[in-house]
């Protein structure tokens, strides 16, 4: 069957920004036929200046990584019946790497940020004896797969995040930084623990690495896994490195320290982003608080909020049964008056509640509601109506406020 | 001309999702609650502005709830797989078992205790 396939085209000397060719190719075994064996048969049959880059052919060597109808795979493991028949096959190089022709990238950016995270291993002590690390350690099922990856590149295409921060370490080198913080047997835990931590904090768990890797290994998992360790190994606590090697490599992580703590605030490379915003939010919910308990020690009461317009007989006694009750105590009125542990009564209008379920309410709240804190008024059936009525005078949708001083109120009665 | 001597002009990198007609398709689950969340803090940063000028109205006291319970829901979502309380092999159930959770929260709340 014959499938339409476009494939993105760059040549460094042709002066273009690159675009898609079309080629048209019979497949007659779909399940059969790699993308790999697409772009080696079009590059036979149709196009020999057709670049891209592959090795192994058995999904091993991670060479072939590209973009394949919009998710990053393997050239040489996707086959063409995971296309929809009708669905035309689209080939991109990978994203976030300089494009040196057609699909194939420099690899470099990838690589130079995967030192960035001392991806070698270097031993805590010097042993002749191999160490012995049980298969069923908790250890080792903590790195489980995570050992596997080949370095396509195609998490750091997929993350959007590798484009948007330019010192993010990216999902590989941060996933071959776990498998060795990981281990017991590590030599360089603090520092680099350190240079994981400084990049950790740009995953924004989309998921996208985990989504497209062709081995099956969520680097957002062993991100999260780093960020935890953090957590159980603060800085004062971390074990220091015993002189080896890479204890020359500049240390970011301890220049850091050496500032001030207002400058290492607001800095960009700020080291420990959870502890900083736990901080941040205990001192605003202090303050918040503090002014919460200075809020509620204002005198309540001593001005009631009614509407502006002529009060009846029945909504003036309850002004004033309103202001004799203290209802001010718990029930604002308008965002105005005592403190809030019942609800607005001007919002009471909003509900549309009856003045029959006012009264029913007003003389058992806990009715209606068996947690309501609310005292029981087991007054006349008169005042409780004239309450009712004073409450549902309260519609400030339709007139404007005015305030009316407690002494006033009591006074008329 | 010797080729060597010439240095090869790299193209620029591609951004994710430039010239990618299946961009959309294949902006899976975990980046849409990401995005999600991320406008629900500009929604909610609009709507309790709202909520201070309107307190009263109706409307913008559901939205502002509902908006709250999904970024919550969301902020939840992250929380419990940074702290590993649920395996990230699950996170897009996670997705839809709390954005469910913090409707029927919201209802609750509209409808019993508020």
């Amino acid at each position: 069957m014959p499938r339409n396939i476009r494939v993105f085209r760059y040549d460094p000397t042709g002066g273009d920004d690159g675009h898609f060719d079309s080629f048209t190719l019979d497949i007659p075994n779909e399940t059969a036929t790699t993308i790999l064996d697409v772009l080696l048969r079009l590059q036979q049959e149709q196009d020999p200046s057709l670049a891209f880059r592959f090795a192994c052919r058995v999904n091993m060597c991670g060479s072939c990584g590209m973009v394949i109808n919009g998710r990053e795979a393997l050239a040489c493991k996707t086959s063409v019946s995971e296309i929809a028949p009708r669905e035309e096959i689209t080939i991109r190089p990978l994203n976030h790497f300089p494009v040196i022709k057609d699909l194939v990238v420099d690899m470099e950016p990838f690589f130079r940020k995967y030192e960035e995270v001392l991806p070698f291993f270097e031993p805590k002590h010097e042993s002749a004896e191999p160490v012995q690390i049980r298969p069923d350690s908790q250890e080792r099922t903590d790195i489980d797969g995570a050992t596997e990856c080949i370095a396509c590149g195609c998490c750091v295409s997929s993350c959007t995040m590798a484009y948007h921060h330019e010192g993010y370490a990216g999902p590989a080198a941060l996933n071959r930084a776990f498998t060795l913080l990981a281990d017991s047997r590590d030599g360089l835990f603090a520092e680099r623990l350190d240079r994981a931590l400084a990049s950790c904090y740009q995953c924004r768990t989309e998921f996208n690495c985990t989504e497209v890797c062709p081995k099956g290994i969520s680097p957002t998992r062993a991100i999260k896994h780093i960020q935890r360790m953090a957590l159980t190994n603060l800085r004062p606590n971390r074990p220091q490195p015993e002189g080896v090697s890479a204890t020359t490599v500049h240390n970011r992580g301890e220049a850091l320290n050496r500032r001030p703590w207002w400058k290492r605030l607001f800095s960009k490379d700020r080291q420990h982003p959870l502890a900083m915003a736990t901080a941040v939010t205990c001192v605003i919910g202090i303050v918040y608080l503090s002014l919460m308990g200075f809020a509620a020690k204002r005198p309540y009461g001593q001005v009631v909020t009614v509407p502006d317009r002529p009060l009846t007989a029945s909504e003036t006694r309850g002004l004033y049964l309103y202001t004799t009750y203290a209802c001010a105590y718990c029930h604002q009125i308008h965002g105005q008056g005592g403190y809030r542990t019942g609800p607005d009564l001007s919002n009471i209008v909003a509900k549309r509640r009856t003045r029959d379920y006012l009264v029913q309410y007003i003389r058992d709240p806990q009715q209606f509601s068996s947690v309501s804190v609310m005292p029981k008024f087991n007054l006349p059936e008169s005042d409780l109506k004239a309450l009712a009525d004073f409450v549902l005078a309260l519609d400030f949708s339709k007139y404007s406020a005015r305030f009316v001083k407690r002494e006033e109120v009591l006074k008329h009665e | 001309m010797n080729v060597d001597e010439e240095p090869i002009e790299y193209r620029k990198p591609l951004k994710w999702g430039e010239l990618d007609p299946h961009r959309t398709a294949n902006t899976r689950a975990g980046m849409w609650a990401w995005m999600f969340q991320r406008a629900s803090a500009v929604a909610l940063i609009v709507l309790v502005a709202l909520h201070l000028a309107l307190t009263y109205n109706r409307v913008i006291q559901f939205l502002l709830l509902l908006v709250i319970s999904f970024h919550a829901a969301l902020g939840v979502r992250v929380m419990l797989l940074d702290f590993r309380v649920v395996s990230v092999k699950y996170h897009r159930a996670l997705i839809w078992g709390l954005l469910s959770l913090g409707v029927a929260v919201t209802l609750l709340i509209w409808f019993t205790i508020y």
